[in-house]
């Protein structure tokens, strides 16, 4: 059984009336890529700022590596590597120096550290920009530099916090390529955002959080089973006569009907075959449509059928 | 870790804008400003010994005993070797016959010649003037055969005393006419016609004393000298306050290198802000990391130290090396005092830095407002503020950083003994290790209520 690196229990904190985070149950397995999904303001940040022991909670207790974590864990705090949401660098530094600066808050020796750095900047592709300040990179490439300067010492568990808030597809999975090749390299990773696309690709696990809550856990396919529809089927099309959404309603699998934007939206709770069964009505009625398409569920549709409204909301 | 650190902070100071614009290059625009404007304030009261050949064609003692007093009290105390400027003597007057001091005088040795001439000769004698001259003759008299000793019997009244120990080689009160001869107009030349047309001055003050103190006869005579000299004291030595040179222009250079002193809160300012996880995204990031926070604090402190201490070495060596200003003997003292008032601003920047959950902005324009009220309460605005609050809240003067930098430049620019400006240095200490120790308190934190 994998050993836990991080454990919270019942964590609860509080600014004056709002509950940021609420009796909030985590525990991360070494080796994971944990997801932390939730709309802005869920509490994921405040989490991971609780975890690092950068804010004061009102209840619970937070372990890492099996050790109780608080501000002066400088052991632990030295295993562990961030890349907050901000980007974190001085601009006064170049590419090069902003990573030797942060690694030699870790690590002492210099060769080691610059071999560290060499690596570092290698790995996120940053090797040409050594000499150039912050200001001067695209978002994409300051976006890399700021993973650069939490990885380059090796943590064993390396916190993302939506790292790729404002960045380009290209520079997207560039990154998330990257946090998996991390993972493989043995670092486990808990990773928070708020686009569900990301999460689904790289998170072997996954909480979805919403005001502060915890309103699922699972795996990607564990979650998406929790709910009810298993397909989407979008005909594009004129608005339909009542009696053909009834017709359509009357067959096995389909849960509901619905007319939306040009769009004839069918959900199936499941079997196979509801394409070629509608597609039949629609030929036996002479209506006209334009394209079709079916849609596996996501988890938007799971923070959906759970919350009542969309993860992007 | 800790070297590391430190070393990125110095390089990030002095690839500041802010720091290079006002701790180095504003310092050196400033002062360069002050010298092409002010450069000449001080050269007034500047002055060499002034060589001069003196011709007497008739024996003058009082004009011997005047010119041996003045120089002998500019020289102030022999012993006295550490005398820079004030040790000078006014003039450097070589007796000689008048072919030679003509020829002294083409060749630049002397910038004047005295000439000591006989009275002229009236055609028809002045009652008064003939009154005069027979006193004149009857306490000359009184002085060659001793009998003016009697009346001395303060041993205070050196004056008399000197009078009546020299007297008896020479005239007593002088009735001799003095001239003065030069090639060519300057302020050496002015300082020789101030000397002459002051002599004069002085040797009709004393005849017509004299000749008015013994219109009552010869014993009350010497009692009203006696009184008359006793209670004004006649200017014989200059006592100088300051071993440094108190030319005004030096002010302002001190005055610069205080305000670069006081400019270190701007920069300390940003200590704070890369130290609370709660004020920038790059002190989170540093609190997360496995260096302790007493490490980093003093990794901050001495990089912001030594950063400010170049800038005030790089200010004081411009002034002294570029602009030619000469602050004397007291040159490493003026390096001590800028960098200890450089480290004291640094430390009210941190500690102001440390209050609060302000944005940077907020902070800078605190800070500003805070170092105005201060320069404004030193006095630096106002010379009049400043003794208002040592009348009625003296401490306030005590503790104001600003007041406490400014007042060390200012003794050691007019004090001649040092305890003053070691007193002043003491309490920069003092207050340097309140803001650090307080700063620190606040920033020591490592857990925020929110981010």
């Amino acid at each position: 059984m994998s050993n836990t690196v991080v454990k919270v229990e019942n964590l609860v904190k509080k600014y004056k009336e709002l509950t940021a985070v609420d009796q909030l149950n985590l525990e991360i397995k070494e080796g994971e890529v944990f997801g932390l999904l939730g709309p802005n303001g869920c509490g994921k940040t405040t989490t991971i700022s609780c975890i690092l022991s950068l804010l004061a909670f009102d209840e619970g207790k937070i372990e890492v590596f099996g050790k109780e974590m608080t501000p002066v864990s400088y052991d632990l705090k030295s295993m562990i590597g961030i890349v907050p949401q901000n980007m974190a660098v001085f601009d006064e530094l170049n590419v090069y120096e902003n990573v030797d600066c942060f690694c030699g808050m870790y690590i002492a020796d210099q060769a080691t550290r610059k071999q560290y750095v060499d690596e570092a900047l290698d790995f996120v592709g940053l090797n040409d920009f050594r000499k150039f300040r912050p200001k001067k990179l695209s978002g994409g490439l300051a976006r890399r530099l700021n993973i650069a300067c939490g990885i380059a010492h090796k943590p064993k568990l390396i916190i993302f916090d939506e790292p790729t808030v404002a960045v380009d597809p290209q520079s997207r999975n560039k990154i998330l390529e990257g946090i998996v090749d991390l993972n493989k390299q043995g670092a486990t990773v808990i990773y928070t955002s708020h686009y569900m696309e990301e999460v689904e690709q790289i998170c072997s696990r996954i909480v979805i959080m919403d005001h502060g809550k915890k309103i699922a856990e699972g795996t990607s396919d564990e979650l998406k089973r929790t709910i009810k529809n298993t397909e989407t089927i979008f005909i594009e099309m004129d608005e339909p006569a009542a009696s053909l959404t009834e017709k359509m309603k009357t067959l096995a699998n389909v849960s509901d009907v619905s007319w939306k934007e040009g769009k004839l939206v069918i959900a199936c709770t499941g079997g196979r075959h509801n394409l070629i069964d509608i597609m039949e009505i629609l030929q036996a009625e002479k209506v006209q449509f334009g394209r079709v398409w079916s849609e596996l569920p996501t988890l938007n549709d799971v923070f959906l059928t759970i919350t009542g409204k969309e993860l992007r909301d | 870790m800790f070297w590391n650190t430190m070393k990125y902070e110095i390089r990030r100071n002095f690839r500041t804008k802010e720091v290079i614009i006002w701790m180095i290059l504003f310092p050196v625009v400033l002062g360069t400003l002050y010298k092409f404007t002010l450069g000449n304030l001080g050269k007034a009261n500047l002055y060499s010994t002034v060589p001069a050949a003196v011709v007497e064609n008739e024996k003058d003692q009082l004009f011997h005993w005047i010119m041996d007093a003045m120089n002998n009290g500019s020289t102030t105390d022999k012993t006295d070797a550490e005398s820079s400027i004030g040790g000078k003597p006014l003039m450097n007057l070589t007796y000689t016959d008048e072919a030679n001091a003509i020829e002294m005088l083409k060749n630049g040795e002397v910038k004047g010649i005295i000439y000591i001439d006989p009275p002229d000769e009236k055609s028809e004698p002045d009652p008064q003037n003939q009154k005069m001259s027979e006193v004149m003759d009857m306490v000359n008299r009184m002085a060659a055969d001793g009998s003016l000793a009697k009346y001395i019997d303060d041993e205070n009244n050196n004056y008399v005393s000197y009078f009546m120990n020299d007297s008896g080689n020479g005239n007593f009160v002088s009735d001799t006419k003095l001239s003065l001869t030069i090639k060519s107009n300057g302020s050496d030349q002015s300082m020789l016609k101030r000397m002459s047309d002051m002599y004069v001055s002085m040797q009709q003050s004393s005849r017509e004393m004299v000749a008015s103190a013994f219109n009552g006869g010869a014993g009350e005579g010497f009692d009203n000298i006696s009184k008359a000299m006793s209670s004004d004291v006649p200017y014989i030595k200059e006592l100088e306050l300051t071993k440094g040179d108190t030319d005004s222009f030096l002010i302002y250079m001190y005055n610069l290198i205080a305000m670069v002193g006081i400019f270190g809160s701007m920069s300390g300012l940003t200590i704070a802000q890369n130290l609370q996880a709660n004020l920038s995204d790059q002190a989170a990031r540093r609190s997360c990391s496995g260096m302790p926070k007493i490490k980093q604090v003093l990794a901050e402190l001495l990089a912001f130290y030594l950063s400010h201490s170049i800038c005030v070495i790089i200010a004081v060596t411009y002034i002294t090396l570029a602009l030619r200003v000469n602050f004397g003997d007291r040159l490493p003292l003026v390096y001590l005092g800028g960098i200890l008032g450089g480290i004291m601003g640094v430390s009210f920047g941190y500690f102001v830095g440390a209050i609060g959950k302000m944005s940077y902005g907020a902070k800078s324009g605190i800070i500003m407002a805070l170092n105005m009220t201060l320069c404004f309460m030193s006095g630096l605005m106002v010379p009049g503020i400043k003794a208002m609050i040592i009348k009625y809240i003296p401490i306030l003067n005590e503790i104001n950083p600003v007041a406490v930098i400014s007042d060390s430049f200012y003794y050691l620019s007019v004090d001649a003994d040092l305890t003053r400006f070691w007193g002043k240095m003491v309490m920069i200490c003092i207050i340097t290790l309140f803001f650090v120790l307080f700063g620190f308190l606040m920033t020591r934190r490592t857990k925020y209520a929110s981010l």
